[in-house]
């Protein structure tokens, strides 16, 4: 069983769940490249401008540890990673786990995303503001650093720290991509756990990828906002469990 | 008076009114996200009756949508994985839906289960920071632009430009001056430049280079840079860049490359040097001759000598005509003034009767030319040229037995040629000859004259439309030859 985190984040948003898992299967977590503890330096602005950039970590960690024929538990962003690379490659993955997966954020006609260019602006200007903000224990030093401010942020949120040129590259992907084509394509069974009152992938864009997809099992979640595995990690593993044994 | 004590007491114990009061935004939410606690302070920045928020508003509905995304992608993570968040700054929503620039710090209460059971929340209202941050990041930019642009017009003047502090360390150059070095960075660069400058200039200039940083005074200095192999003369100059207060804030510089008019500086002394030399020669000469003539002019006996000293004085004369002729002619050309008359004559002619001018008593002189080549020409002038290029063969090569000139139709027009077998000259000096004031060797007495004949033949090649130049082999020999339209 492999655990790929969303955006935002790395491996530590699934601690609340894997331990449920731990005696009926092997748990892979990983952080992709650019997040986490992941090697920065391997982080390329050309290779990581697409989604498929991302299909190619979890391709390299399949290679490497020979994995075959595994459940892919896939969080927001990860979602359409998981979906491309079961398209491509579709004998590593027998079932597909999406939580709050979303082919496309932006409003489109009659597609309705959730957001519009203005609101993604917004989160692009927010997270420049974090970036650029300093901490009130450190005089600015914006000025004398060539590119980039101090971070305050980086200093005492650990967890998701990021890089926030990487950071800022991965939101445009994640954000700005549209793999609503690539849904018909998928042949490996998937569950959707889609939560009731996320603003990041509303309900409509659940029900529309369901009727998109083949062998596709759309559960509404009681919890509620993006991460219910955080948030209410009981009900995400009770409802994973009930989807593989009856599958 | 305990009465006092406990009223006092009883007021330092109201943690209500801090709360409520306090500079900075105080709110709680639990875990569904809906706000249970909030204080005046924040009620008030936000517009807020008490009733409109608490358990009715969720902590996302102060977000607008980008703030509302981060929230659940960064921020609820966070909270999740850490006890206290820190410093995240968000935009609020007034009532009115206008934004507060806000720092958000959290802090995380847990049930005895480990799951999330408040989050407490401390705002402060940051607008004037953002503006003072906005500001600084603005004058970042423009500080940037400006420093782009300034770096892009240093590299598209063809001269080398530095800057350095105001302690002298060079902390800026531009292409040029990479290119120039062969350097591929800024790197050490300070300690470089010093160690290009030629020993002999070395000194002086880091004496004067000092004593301008300490005046802040515009600096100058002529200094030999190393090139490659050999040095060139640059103008170092440098002026203080100065703010509002006068203090020094960098100093801008440039080396221009003056080699061209140093050289030229120098090779015009030399040729004063020359000319003095060479004119008192035949003055000397005629001093004596008139000296002697004075004393012998009344002595009978001494008649047939004061013959001799009046072929010593033509002699002289015709030498120092020559040498003003030259000097006159070299104005001339220079001043543009040159006249041609132009007549055609026979080339083979013109050729015999420039060997009869010069002394090739000496040497087998091989006249190859048709005897029917005309050309259309100032004969004066070509004769000039020919006698020029025989004498320097005569000159220059005085061991060689051998001289051939030659005449022939070359294209459209006739070409015309001495040879000699002497010495040949170096490659390198080649493109110099037919510069004003160059001579084959210089330092050498041995070969007199002004250095400027050579000159005067290009010229007036040059003026007949015509070319010239030279093929020479070292150990071999040389061949001057001109081309001339018919």
């Amino acid at each position: 069983m492999v655990f790929a985190h969303g955006y935002g984040c790395d491996q530590n948003v699934w601690s609340a769940v894997i331990e449920a898992f731990e005696q009926d299967y092997q748990i892979i977590v990983f952080d992709y490249v650019g997040a986490g503890k992941s090697d920065l330096s391997a982080y390329s602005t050309e290779k990581y401008a697409s989604l498929e950039g991302y299909t190619e970590d979890i391709f390299d960690i399949y290679a490497c540890l020979n994995l075959k024929d595994t459940i892919l538990v896939a969080h927001s962003v990860s979602c359409m990673v998981g979906l491309l690379a079961a398209i491509k490659k579709p004998e590593l993955f027998s079932k597909l786990i999406f939580i709050g997966p979303s082919p496309r954020y932006i409003n489109d006609d009659a597609y309705h995303g959730g957001f519009t260019s203005e609101d993604i602006d917004g989160l692009f200007e927010m997270m420049d503001d974090n970036y650029l903000g300093w901490s009130r224990a450190l005089a600015p030093s914006i000025m004398g650093n060539s590119d980039r401010p101090v971070l305050g942020e980086s200093l005492t949120n650990t967890f998701c720290a990021t890089d926030p040129t990487i950071a800022k590259q991965f939101a445009r992907v994640t954000f700005l991509s549209d793999n609503r084509k690539d849904l018909p394509n998928l042949g490996v069974p998937s569950l959707t756990l889609q939560c009731v009152s996320d603003i990041i992938a509303p309900v409509e864009v659940g029900s529309y990828m369901n009727k998109n997809m083949l062998n596709n099992t759309l559960v509404v979640m009681n919890a509620t906002g993006h991460c219910p595995h955080m948030s209410a990690p009981k009900e995400t593993i009770d409802l994973i469990k009930s989807y593989l044994h009856s599958n | 008076m305990a009465d006092l004590e406990k009223k006092i007491k009883r007021a330092i114990a109201d943690t209500d009114s801090f709360y409520e009061n306090a500079p900075c935004g105080y709110l709680s939410f639990g875990a569904d996200g809906k706000v249970i606690k909030i204080n005046e302070t924040l009620l008030s920045w936000l517009n807020y009756d008490r009733d409109e928020v608490v358990g009715k508003l969720k902590f996302k509905d102060l977000l607008p949508k980008g703030g509302q995304i981060y929230y659940e992608m960064f921020y609820y993570p966070l909270l999740q994985l850490q006890d206290v968040v820190k410093e995240i700054s968000f935009d609020l929503l007034r009532k009115d839906g206008s934004k507060i620039p806000a720092l958000v710090n959290s802090l995380v209460k847990l049930s005895e289960g480990a799951e999330l059971l408040i989050i407490d929340v401390t705002v402060f209202d940051i607008t004037d920071r953002k503006k003072y941050e906005r500001e600084l990041l603005a004058s970042k930019r423009a500080a940037d632009e400006e420093r782009k642009r300034f770096e892009f017009l240093s590299d598209f003047v063809p001269e080398m430009i530095w800057t350095a502090d105001p302690s002298g360390e060079i902390n800026y150059v531009n292409k040029r001056f990479l290119n120039f070095f062969a350097l591929e960075n800024h790197a050490a660069i300070g300690n470089l430049l010093i160690n290009k400058i030629h020993p002999e200039d070395r000194f002086k200039f880091l004496r004067s280079w000092l004593r301008a940083l300490e005046s802040g005074n515009d600096f100058e200095f002529q200094v030999r840079l190393e090139n490659g192999s050999h040095f060139k003369w640059f103008l170092i100059r440098a002026v203080a860049f100065r703010g509002e207060s006068q203090e020094i804030l960098k100093w801008m510089g440039a080396c221009t490359n003056i080699d061209e008019q140093i050289n030229a500086l120098e090779r015009r002394d030399e040729f004063i040097k020359v000319a003095s030399h060479e004119l008192r020669t035949p003055i000397t000469s005629m001093t004596v001759a008139l000296q002697l003539m004075d004393r012998y002019k009344n002595n009978p006996a001494k008649m047939g000598t004061l013959s001799d000293l009046i072929v010593q004085s033509n002699s002289a004369i015709k030498k120092l005509t020559r040498l003003v002729d030259d000097l006159l002619n070299t104005e001339r050309i220079k001043d543009g003034q040159i006249e041609l008359s132009r007549n055609k004559f026979s080339v083979r002619s013109l050729l015999v009767h420039c060997c009869d001018l010069v002394d090739t008593e000496r040497m087998d002189v091989n006249i190859d030319c048709e005897p029917g080549l005309m050309v259309l020409a100032d004969e004066n002038r070509i004769e000039q040229v020919v006698v020029n290029f025989l004498n320097n063969a005569i000159k220059y090569a005085p061991h060689s037995k051998r001289l051939q000139v030659g005449g022939l139709a070359h294209g459209e027009g006739i070409k015309i040629w001495v040879r000699d077998f002497g010495p040949g000259i170096a490659e390198e000096n080649i493109p110099k000859l037919f510069d004003r004031y160059f001579q084959a060797q210089q330092k050498s007495d041995k070969y007199a004259g002004l250095g400027l004949g050579l000159y005067i033949c290009s010229e007036i090649i040059k003026k007949h439309g015509g070319s010239i130049g030279v093929e020479s082999t070292v150990g071999k020999g040389s061949e001057f030859y001109f081309n001339l339209p018919i």
